[in-house]
């Protein structure tokens, strides 16, 4: 297969889920966009050299996961919002811009970039510890460990007043 | 506000409609307009040299002193100003024109998550001020934004395209087991439930009576027309996903997202005749950035950086403005381009541009989003 072709299958197929995992993480759009370009193009890049039957989304959600934990926010990615071209407004979509996701999202901006990867990968790809450990580089228990404080900070945040429990579809890492 | 019963399920229900609210085309690839990622700043930094310091420096002290710069006398410390810097992307350079007519032009302003503020442009002299009475609109929904009801002379909470044409309703929407749309009555803020809240519709526009929306069904795409009053909708006889109304037609580009490079073409639809007609064909990408005021479609050719061109009727197509870069805000805006009785004003990154018989001239270093038509 032509490496355009190769590389032209994997972007329009995997485009969606890289740009959330890296949406997610950093919570901004524009820095989200930078990413997962940043991500592709070292897919690009590694055309060829990944294994013979690699799962080449799941390298780029290892890839763009980390990146988005590493990003520095910087002066230029303010600046680059005003340049960037919008897409036309869908009417309806708007409508899902309310004060509920902007909590959410503000109870999120507070954790660690490392902790939003945790779980995001956790809510929005439903993976288990073990597999979230694997894109991270940290060890199942510590992900664990992360994931339950992380979750008891966004309680509090978030003011919900009733226990902590946890879904068990989330708390025993046995859905993935 | 939607219930919730726990952390948990808040964060489901945000990764889910965060998931939603980002689906749409995937942007075509182009690997020449990479931005490589900054990783660790400062490392960055030292690499960078003096140029990139220099560069850096600008933009951060432009952003500070945008930040902490103060408001005009007398106005309300609350109001944020739009940012009226020098961009860095190359404009085009039309004959200067400076619009000698005698009309304010609404606009609005804000930063991600935050609500949006509002002002005017007056013309002629294009002096600027806030309003203090735009700042702060959200919908019982707590959606933000800020565009100008012109007939009825207030600030709505919606984007111009959630607005009548007589300015009599604005439209928002809620997430229940459905879509639920509500019309607020502007003059007596009545809050009337839309038929199908059960649904997913979502809505592409109104018009005086009615609110037009699509629903994905077994059978594909259909088009809905729901009365403002509440009262039961129904089905339009037509195939294709419609995306805007205007004019008492629906337009769209007959798919509800196109692979990345694919050519651009726009449908009408006439709501009375129920005909449809290919109104714009191009060879490459293009989008549909705004209508005129006759209702014509103004279309960006090629991409961000495009030409914008109007097409007042089928097959035809009248030089806009050259190499525009529309200016973008905190998540969805409304479209960036807007007819009224002056001409064809546009939203661009380092300010307000007014088109007159195919030539943009800039009107305004007011960084903002057209949000109402100047009167």
């Amino acid at each position: 297969m032509e490496r355009q072709d190769w590389f032209d299958g994997i972007y329009t197929s995997t485009y969606r889920a890289v740009i959330g995992c890296a949406y997610f993480i950093v919570l901004d759009r524009d820095i989200a966009a930078e990413i997962t370009h940043d991500a592709f193009l070292r897919l690009w890049e590694h055309h060829g050299r990944l294994v013979r039957g690699s799962n080449e989304k799941a390298w780029l959600i290892r890839v763009v996961t980390n990146l988005g934990i590493s990003y520095r926010r910087s002066q230029g990615a303010a600046w680059r919002r005003h340049v960037d071209h919008q897409e036309p407004v869908d009417p309806g979509l708007h409508a899902l811009n309310n004060l509920e996701l902007v909590r959410v999202r503000r109870a999120l901006l507070r954790l660690e970039p490392r902790d939003r990867a945790v779980i995001s990968l956790r809510f929005d790809s439903g993976l288990g510890f073990a597999e979230i450990g694997a894109i991270v580089g940290k060890s199942e228990n510590t992900v664990k460990t992360r994931f339950h404080r992380a979750i008891d900070t966004l309680r509090r945040q978030l003011g919900d007043a009733s226990p902590f429990d946890v879904d068990s579809r989330f708390k025993d890492g046995s859905n993935a | 506000m939607p219930d919730h019963d726990s952390i948990e399920q808040r964060l489901t229900d945000f990764y889910h409609r965060s998931r939603v609210a980002m689906s749409g085309p995937v942007p075509r690839w182009d690997p020449s307009a990479a931005r490589v990622v900054k990783h660790g700043w400062g490392r960055q930094l030292m690499f960078a040299g003096a140029a990139a310091v220099f560069i850096v420096a600008v933009f951060a002290g432009a952003r500070y002193l945008r930040l902490n710069q103060s408001p005009p006398a007398g106005q309300n410390q609350a109001v944020t100003s739009p940012t009226a810097e020098a961009s860095a992307t190359p404009q085009p350079t039309p004959t200067p024109s400076p619009f000698t007519g005698n009309c304010k032009l609404p606009v609005s302003w804000g930063d991600i998550g935050m609500p949006l503020s509002g002002g005017f442009v007056t013309f002629p002299g294009a002096s600027f001020a806030p309003d203090s009475s735009a700042s702060g609109l959200t919908t019982p929904y707590g959606q933000n934004w800020a565009s100008y009801d012109t007939p009825m002379r207030r600030w709505v909470p919606v984007t111009r395209e959630m607005l009548s044409p007589d300015g009599t309703t604005w439209l928002y929407g809620t997430l229940g087991r459905g879509m639920i749309y509500h019309a607020v009555d502007v003059r007596t803020g009545t809050d009337t439930t839309l038929w199908g809240s059960d649904q997913m519709f979502r809505i592409i526009g109104l018009d005086n009576s009615f609110a037009y929306a699509m629903l994905s069904g077994t059978g594909g795409a259909q088009l809905w027309r729901l009365p403002l009053d509440g009262s039961q909708g129904y089905q339009l006889k037509v195939n294709g996903t419609w995306q805007f109304v205007n004019h008492g037609a629906a337009w769209g580009t007959g798919s509800a997202s196109l692979p990345p490079g694919a050519p651009f073409s726009l449908q009408r639809f006439d709501m009375q005749a129920k005909t449809i007609t290919t109104w714009v064909q191009l060879s490459g990408p293009g989008s549909l950035v705004g209508f005129d005021a006759n209702g014509a479609p103004i279309v960006q050719v090629g991409g961000p950086g495009g030409d914008v061109i109007v097409a007042p009727s089928p097959g035809a197509q009248r030089p806009v403005a050259k190499a525009v870069t529309f200016g973008k805000g905190p998540g969805e805006m409304s479209l960036p381009a807007l007819g009224d009785a002056h001409g064809i004003w546009l939203g661009q990154t380092d300010g307000i541009y007014l088109s007159v018989n195919g030539v943009a001239s800039k009107q305004s270093s007011v960084q903002a989003y057209l949000a109402g038509p100047c009167n």
